[in-house]
């Protein structure tokens, strides 16, 4: 883990997803990088985001997944862009039979192998 | 990089041994023949290489660390007259950027004769679950990736859907990449897979990560491949068939394909722009498209982005056939990874070996009737970079 990405892990285990905007220039970039790659400032303000976002693409994974993923057959993986303009990637809890490019969807934590995550759900 | 550069270098000999599942067959052994056959084919006395560049293996540490520390150069008996033996290393960009490394050295005279060589052994050289695991985090980050089950497959499938949403593209369409791909390797006595394949059978095939079925899936492959580059100056003195470099362009876009802020285009149009402008060419002077596939989404994307089909056309340019042998752009003409086999970073030293083939005349069955300008494309990790370069019979 990146030092400067502490903030980040801390923010998931208090079920905050903080995104890091930049002090000197004002951007928010996801990833955190170890400074900001518009500026190169190393001072971050770490702002919960609001955990909404659209689905950019994804795809349900159904087979020859990479081995420690074999019990969680079949899982949704999405790309995912946040309200606030930053891109991730996360998987999908709700139906992905229904599941469509451009649908919303917001975050929710759930813990798995002890790592709180920021996974998404579609909003109805 | 945008002014007419005249012949940057010139590719004078190639070299390869047949892809597939190998087990007898050492890595060092398949790359020194390799390497061999693209200096006996040079007609360049191997005394008179004074660069070895090895590329990047996967299957081994160990055997990467030979080539790094200069094994290649004591195994082919160039001792002395090799005045420096470095690795290039871009995975599936791995072949562009040799050749533009190479370029750089013999067209600034810090060398005369460069001899570039992969080898590697991805089917026999490592379990295939190993395999797997190797491929679901080599260039996934570890922090942001990893976590929610990214691997290669899951790679092409977000791709391989945002361009179908974009572009109305079809799976019929997508699959016929494979089949114009198998076409070619039908031809090729060094490819893995030789048997005709139809669009049925790949929409039969399993489903690994929706939309992406088992057989649009490239398989990994035991295999080498090698090129000599002299400069633009010096190659028509040693062999009758040079092919020259005219231009060449480049963009990595990301690292992360979360991070990828254009999953549909990525950067090759303007990596095209580039090296078009350095070549003095346009897309329609192009005679075939050397496109770097293992998935055949990027063939698509490809095809439009170099300007070669209008943009969310390329699946039905494709589906009619004319990417096939006999085509008006034949395309990929080795099989590319779909069906030649996907050697690592060799995937793309092999199609660029292939379009140097073609434009020497020695391409055999699958000969295109004379070509004079290839355009070859490469892209490494997880779609990370476009690379595209320019290769004539003349230099113009």
């Amino acid at each position: 883990m990146m030092a400067i990405a502490k903030p980040f892990y801390e923010g998931l285990r208090r079920r905050q997803l903080l995104l890091p905007w930049c002090k000197s220039c004002g951007k928010c970039h996801f990833y955190p990088r170890s400074a900001c790659p518009h500026c190169w400032s190393e001072q971050y303000d770490w702002r919960p985001a609001a955990g909404t976002g659209t689905v950019h693409s994804f795809t349900i994974v159904r087979s020859n997944p990479p081995s420690a993923f074999r019990p969680r057959l079949p899982y949704t993986i999405a790309i995912i862009d946040l309200d606030e303009g930053v891109r991730l990637m996360s998987n999908i809890l709700s139906d992905p039979e229904t599941l469509k490019i451009g649908d919303r969807v917001k975050v929710e934590f759930v813990e798995r192998d002890n790592e709180m995550l920021p996974l998404f759900r579609a909003i109805p | 990089m945008s002014k007419r550069s005249g012949a940057l270098a010139a590719v004078v000999g190639i070299g390869e041994v047949p892809t597939g599942n190998y087990p007898e067959r050492s890595a060092l052994e398949a790359g020194a023949r390799a390497a061999r056959m693209a200096v006996r084919d040079s007609g360049i006395d191997k005394r008179d290489i004074d660069v070895v560049i090895p590329a990047g293996a996967i299957f081994s540490r160990d055997f990467n660390s030979d080539l790094v520390f200069g094994r290649m150069v004591e195994e082919l008996g160039l001792l002395g007259s090799v005045h420096a033996n470095l690795q290039v290393m871009a995975g599936g960009a791995t072949g562009s950027n040799l050749l533009k490394v190479a370029a750089g050295l013999v067209h600034s005279g810090l060398a005369k004769n460069v001899l570039c060589v992969h080898a590697d052994k991805l089917a026999s050289g490592l379990p295939i679950e190993v395999a797997i695991d190797v491929f679901s985090t080599l260039g996934i980050p570890e922090e942001w990736e990893r976590p929610y089950g990214q691997h290669f497959s899951s790679i092409a499938a977000l791709m391989t859907r945002r361009y179908m949403e974009e572009t109305g593209t079809t799976a019929e369409q997508l699959t016929s990449v494979c089949v114009s791909q198998r076409k070619w390797a039908e031809l090729n006595p060094n490819a893995m897979f030789r048997k005709p394949l139809t669009v049925e059978e790949v929409l039969a095939s399993k489903i690994l990560s929706e939309p992406l079925h088992a057989k649009e899936s490239n398989v990994l492959a035991d295999g080498a491949s090698s090129f000599v580059v002299t400069s633009a100056e010096r190659a028509a003195d040693v062999t009758a068939t040079p092919v020259y470099l005219l231009g060449a362009g480049g963009r990595v876009t990301h690292y992360s394909l979360s991070q990828e802020k254009d999953m549909v285009h990525f950067g090759y149009a303007a990596a095209a722009r580039d090296a078009f402008a350095m070549a003095g060419i346009g897309p329609k002077d192009i005679d075939i498209a050397e496109i770097y596939d293992s998935y055949p989404v990027v063939n698509l994307c490809v095809l439009e982005e170099l300007g070669l089909v209008p943009r969310g056309e390329a699946g039905a340019f494709v589906a009619a056939g004319n990417t096939w042998p006999g085509g008006k752009l034949p395309m990929t003409t080795n099989g590319g990874m779909l069906s030649q086999g996907h050697t690592g970073a060799g995937g793309g030293v092999a199609i660029l070996v292939e379009a140097v083939r073609q434009l020497m005349g020695k391409a055999g069955a699958r000969q295109v009737p004379n070509p004079s300008i290839a355009v070859e494309t490469s892209v490494g990790g997880s779609y990370m970079d476009a690379q595209v370069l320019v290769l004539s019979k003349e230099v113009r």
